[in-house]
């Protein structure tokens, strides 16, 4: 097959780098051939399996958070659907060559670590450790020399040279982020583009990742069947913890937060319900120096106390042991090879990008003027931007030049690489685009396990190393070939001991059990404000305004302005005025507090994502996602308001009957649960207060709303036909223990759950009276309104209220505390 | 001169702890000039897990743990030593000399010396300082004098005042108001030795009254101390205190070491709960013979 029987997009120039897929003459490469003649011939063109992938990536909530977006949205995960293809002969060179510098770096953590030689034989200036904030002096000696401690998870980012030759861009040492997202680009491709995957010996990625589990456990310092490893997560906002988040359901790892382990006697424990359970292996996805506010950054709140004092101390593994950050600086770059031949006696088999410290003398002096040639950076940090941003550059290079000539030590100048390209789709057809790739690397026993496949990216602009999800770079899979078919799987690690069977919940993080609590209370407060909204919303678009629906609708807006769901003022205007209308229909815009509740929701179903049911969470960030769009949308308009308020009732509907069905009645459930009813008692017990304060006597029109809100009008028109009447709508609502709407159904049903916590939790603890006080309030109310007309309900209905909120805070703090915020003393000086 | 010494620190504080973990950096440093001949730390309350190791300086580091509730923690290091500090060389090497070895296009004759060129949290170097301390190296100078020139410039240039500084005041604002205490000026002249290129680190540790004075004439006794370190070239390194403009003799007992007090603080500690919190430190260098 040649160039112009390809689906490329007309007109292009050719390349003047590497091209990936076409020779030089125009020939695809061999191992290029399967794929483009699948890509060719899929029936319908590749666009509708491009619309596939998206879908399935939406479906699936991968997301990349970016910093600065106080929306809480993240942005959805870009990716390229014709995968990277690399022959079995490249990829043998490839391995080798990233397991070699695994196992160097590794060697240059433990050196600089620990006897320091590449500082003592003059093969490093003593300048680019000492003076390096990632140098963490406290980490000196903190991890026994044992091969592959320092760094058990490495990543590298290369491109391909004009020549051929895969070149090394950067060393990531730190805690290398992607292979999650690796695999997650794997899965979708393999759903949309099945048939490559039949045609080309495609490696296999899910082996690895077995491995990756398996020597994560071998780490662990306690000879133990059952090793607890955690993944040590900055939280929630962290760019990558979809990737966080996937990675500890693939690998069966604890998902914590610094503030959910504890250092005790010399060991770090998770927080579990049960207690404090001992933790071996930390993966880390914190940054180095803010693992322990003790010993290392001391204004950090992402990490635990004295963890660098267990680590010291052998009792805990830490993956990337903590200081491996220093690895990764590009001034190392250019005294590796000497490096390599002091302490592997080796020469690296992949050669790095060609790299000069400007601190190094007067040969270089000249380099700085010469940005055509060269891209400068900061020498010491590993992070990716150039020393002055593209933009700047032609503006005011004399300033960025002044910058470094006076202070040269400070950077480094690296060749512009020009990558070599590799075809993407584009609706127009193929495009040949720079491509980078990210390969990864784990330490086993005797050595360096590389990734058979890797993170191919599209950078954004013309630095190479700009590729970064942050700056909005496109993804693609990477297919490493094998020469036979038997070659495609790699056998995994030995099948470990089949588990004993367990059915306690015990060992749930407490940090889970808080976060099922929170999303359980936000579903049912987000369920009843917008049953609320749209009771109102309804009555604006009545095709028969009475009197009776006006004085209703001032009602709705007053408990609506009561539940903070639109501003009081705006609760107070005329219900017959368009002002209303239209503040009424502006309450589901971005930003107002129903959209603020979608946010929270989808934030904590995000935490929960390794918890909950696959379909679970994909149906809720699916039905959020609709809902939010229609809410954007709405802008004003009544119809469209209602209409994504229908979204958020079904969406609620059908979460909480997906959790039902889905969730093992456990201590996670059981929190879930006493979240929800607790939040659907104090909504109900102090909208029914609200509305009973403010209605006029005869109080008919608040009785109804408060039958309709609590969706008990069917279920009271049969008991009672149509008198309205205070003391059977008071018993229905809230009363009857029969009627799952009602107050007291909610106070019965948290004492249950409460009683059947595995967690020891008993009468002592103070909810039993809670509960009980409560409910002696609810049944007793339809007797005092019969007495004492509406108004005596209120204030009961307010303590009931009171006494849940109590119940809250009871169950928080004796399940839930984390451990509590540390703060630093202040030292004392000398004088 | 052999002392006996006696440092005492208590944390009081406002609310019950329940947990907390303390470094300390408590340990005299054993040195060719100066013996360990007793050392003991006491505790209250008892730890619940303790550890000692070496830090990367080669200072000897306690970190403990106190699990359970406590509103108070005493820490009390009572030591024995003798110290017989040799007399200062009679000549040291010119300045230049020393700095042009710590820096030979980046690598250094001496790596561990050329740690404590670059700049560190607290002692950061600027041109302000290289301006200041500029007039006490002429060319060809020799290093020690030029070094006791700056002391002795500092100490009569600032005023010791406990009140005009607290521990955050960064060196350049003591350089503004010329006032501060014995952390102030050692953290000046460190940062201002490497705004020359020159290797300087901060010691601590404690400093005799004297064996008839009531201590009015010496700064910083009763109290911890903290001088300077710095790198003379092959004589290696000599310490002088600019508080009390003197080379650092006999009077001088070493505690630790690092690029600057944050790296040897003696106390360092993280609590949960507590509250407010008061720290009362006292020292008493009691001279034996």
């Amino acid at each position: 097959m040649t160039q112009t029987e390809l689906p490329f997009a007309p007109g292009l120039p050719p390349s003047a780098g590497y091209d990936e897929m076409v020779t030089g003459r125009g020939i695809i490469r061999r191992h290029w051939r399967a794929v483009v003649a699948e890509l060719g011939s899929i029936p319908g063109g590749l666009a509708e399996r491009v619309d596939r992938a998206r879908r399935h990536f939406d479906e699936d909530g991968v997301t990349y958070t970016i910093y600065g977006d106080q929306s809480g949205r993240d942005r959805p995960w870009s990716f390229d659907p014709v995968p990277l293809v690399l022959s079995a002969g490249d990829w043998a060179h490839l391995e080798a060559g990233v397991a070699q510098r695994a196992q160097l770096l590794d060697a240059v953590l433990a050196d600089l670590y620990g006897p320091q030689r590449l500082i003592a034989e003059r093969v490093l200036p003593p300048g680019i450790v000492f003076g390096n904030p990632e140098f963490l002096r406290s980490c000196r000696g903190a991890v026994a020399p044992s091969p592959g401690r320092w760094l058990p998870v490495y990543a590298v980012d290369l491109a391909r040279s004009a020549d051929g030759r895969w070149t090394v861009l950067a060393d990531r040492c730190q805690s290398p982020a992607g292979a999650g997202y690796a695999l997650q680009n794997r899965r979708v491709l393999a759903r949309t583009l099945p048939e490559g995957f039949r045609t080309s010996l495609v490696r296999r990625l899910p082996p690895f990742f077995a491995r990756w589990q398996a020597a994560l456990q071998r780490f662990a310092p306690r000879p133990s069947g059952y090793p607890r490893a955690v993944l040590l997560t900055p939280g929630r906002l962290s760019e990558s913890y979809f990737e966080h988040a996937f990675l500890a359901s693939e690998m069966a790892l604890d998902l914590a937060e610094g503030a959910d382990l504890t250092m005790r006697d010399g060991h770090v424990y998770l927080k579990t319900l049960a207690g404090l359970q001992p933790v071996d292996v930390i993966l880390r996805r914190v940054d180095s120096a803010f693992c322990d506010p003790l010993e290392l950054r001391s204004d950090s709140v992402l990490g635990t106390v004295g963890l660098v004092a267990a680590a010291r101390a052998g009792t805990v593994a830490v993956a990337n042991a903590i200081g491996s950050g220093l690895a990764e600086m590009p001034t190392l770059l250019p005294f590796l090879p000497r490096a390599a031949r002091l302490l592997l006696g080796q020469d690296l088999a992949l050669p790095t990008v060609p790299t000069h410290w400007l601190g190094r003398g007067a040969d270089l002096a000249a380099a700085p003027a010469d940005t055509d040639r060269y891209v400068f950076r900061p020498a010491l940090h590993g992070e990716t931007g150039s020393a002055f941003d593209e933009a700047d550059t032609p503006a005011e290079p004399p300033d960025a030049i002044a910058r470094l000539r006076r202070n040269p030590r400070g950077y480094v100048a690296q060749h512009r690489l020009l990558p070599s390209s590799a075809p993407c789709w584009t609706p127009e057809g193929l495009v040949p685009r720079p491509v980078v790739l990210r390969l990864f690397a784990i330490a086993e026993e005797g050595g360096y396990a590389v990734m058979p496949g890797g993170l191919a990216r599209i950078p954004p602009g013309e630095d190479p190393l700009g590729a970064t999800f942050q700056h909005g770079s496109i993804s693609k899979d990477v297919w490493v070939l094998a020469q036979e078919r038997r070659d495609i799987v790699v056998a995994g690690p030995a099948r470990p001991a089949p588990a004993e069977i367990r059915r306690s919940s015990g060992n749930l993080p407490s940090r889970v059990a808080d976060d099922l609590f929170w999303l359980g209370r936000y579903v049912e407060r987000l369920d009843m404000d917008a049953r609320l909204l749209r009771a109102a919303l309804r009555r604006l678009v009545s095709a028969d305004p009475g009197p009776r629906h006006t004085a209703e609708l001032g009602l709705l807006a007053h408990l609506l302005g009561r539940a903070a769901v639109i501003p009081l003022d705006l609760a107070g205007t005329p219900p017959d005025g368009g002002h209303l209308a239209e503040g009424l229909a502006n309450a589901v815009n971005a930003g107002r507090p129903l959209d603020l509740l979608l946010a929270d929701v989808h934030r904590l179903g995000g935490a929960l994502r390794d918890r909950l049911a696959e379909d679970t969470w994909q149906t809720l960030a699916y039905l959020v996602g609709n809902a939010r769009h229609t809410a954007t949308r709405a802008a004003g308009d009544v119809d469209q308001a209602i209409a994504a308020l229908d979204q958020i009732v079904r969406l609620t509907t059908a979460f909480v009957g997906l959790m039902s069905e889905t969730m093992t009645r456990g201590d996670g459930w059981r929190f879930h649960q006493i979240g929800r009813r607790l939040e659907r008692g104090v909504q109900t017990s102090r909208l029914i207060a609200n509305a009973l304060a403010s209605s006029s006597d005869p109080p008919d029109v608040a009785l109804r709303l408060i039958l309709e809100l609590a969706q008990s009008l069917i279920t009271y028109r049969s008991r009672y036909m149509a008198t309205v009447d205070a003391g059977p709508v008071l018993d229905l609502a809230v009363a009857d223990l029969g009627n799952p709407r009602a107050v007291a159904y909610q106070l019965a049903d948290i004492r249950v759950l409460i009683g059947e916590l595995s967690t020891g939790a008993g009468p002592a603890d103070g909810t039993d009276d809670l509960t009980a006080d409560a409910r002696r309030l609810a049944a007793g109310l339809p007797d005092a309104v019969r007495d004492n007309g509406v108004s005596a309900a209120v204030g009961p209905l307010l303590e009931i209220c009171e006494r849940l909120m109590k119940l809250s805070d009871t169950l928080m703090r004796d399940h839930f505390t984390l451990v509590p915020r540390p703060h630093m003393l202040g030292p004392h000086r000398r004088t | 001169m052999r002392y006996a010494i006696r440092h005492h620190s208590a944390y009081a504080y406002g609310a019950t702890v329940e947990l907390a973990h303390h470094v300390l950096h408590l340990d005299p440093r054993i040195l060719p000039h100066q013996r360990v001949l007793a050392r003991h730390l006491s505790l209250s309350p008892r730890p619940s897990w303790a550890a000692t190791s070496t830090d990367h300086f080669g200072n000897r580091v306690t970190t403990v743990v106190l699990e359970g509730t406590h509103d108070r923690f005493d820490v009390t290091l009572e030591a024995e030593l003798e110290v017989v500090r040799p007399a200062s060389p009679a000549a040291t090497p010119a300045w230049e000399s020393v700095r042009d070895g710590l820096d030979d296009g980046g690598f250094s004759v001496d790596f561990r010396a050329a740690e404590f060129v670059q700049p560190s949290p607290l002692a950061v170097p600027t041109a302000e300082l290289a301006a200041y301390a500029a007039d006490s190296f002429p060319a060809n100078r020799s290093i020690l004098d030029a070094v006791l020139s700056l002391t002795g410039r500092i100490h009569a240039d600032f005023t010791y005042d406990p009140t005009a500084t607290d521990i955050s005041t960064p060196v350049a604002e003591v350089l503004g108001h010329r006032r501060g205490v014995c952390q102030d000026f050692a953290h000046l002249q460190i940062a201002a030795l490497r705004a020359l290129g020159l290797a300087a680190r901060y010691v601590s540790g404690y400093i005799s009254p004297g064996a008839d004075s009531d201590g009015a004439a010496i700064r910083g006794a009763f109290a911890s101390h903290a001088w300077v370190g710095v790198w003379c070239g092959q004589v290696g390194w000599i310490d002088v205190d600019p508080t009390n403009n003197t080379i650092v003799g006999d009077d001088h007992v070493v505690l630790a070491w690092g690029r600057d007090f944050a790296d040897v603080s003696p106390l360092r500690g993280v609590i949960l709960g507590g509250g407010r919190h008061d720290l009362d430190v006292d020292v008493d260098v009691r001279l034996l013979d």
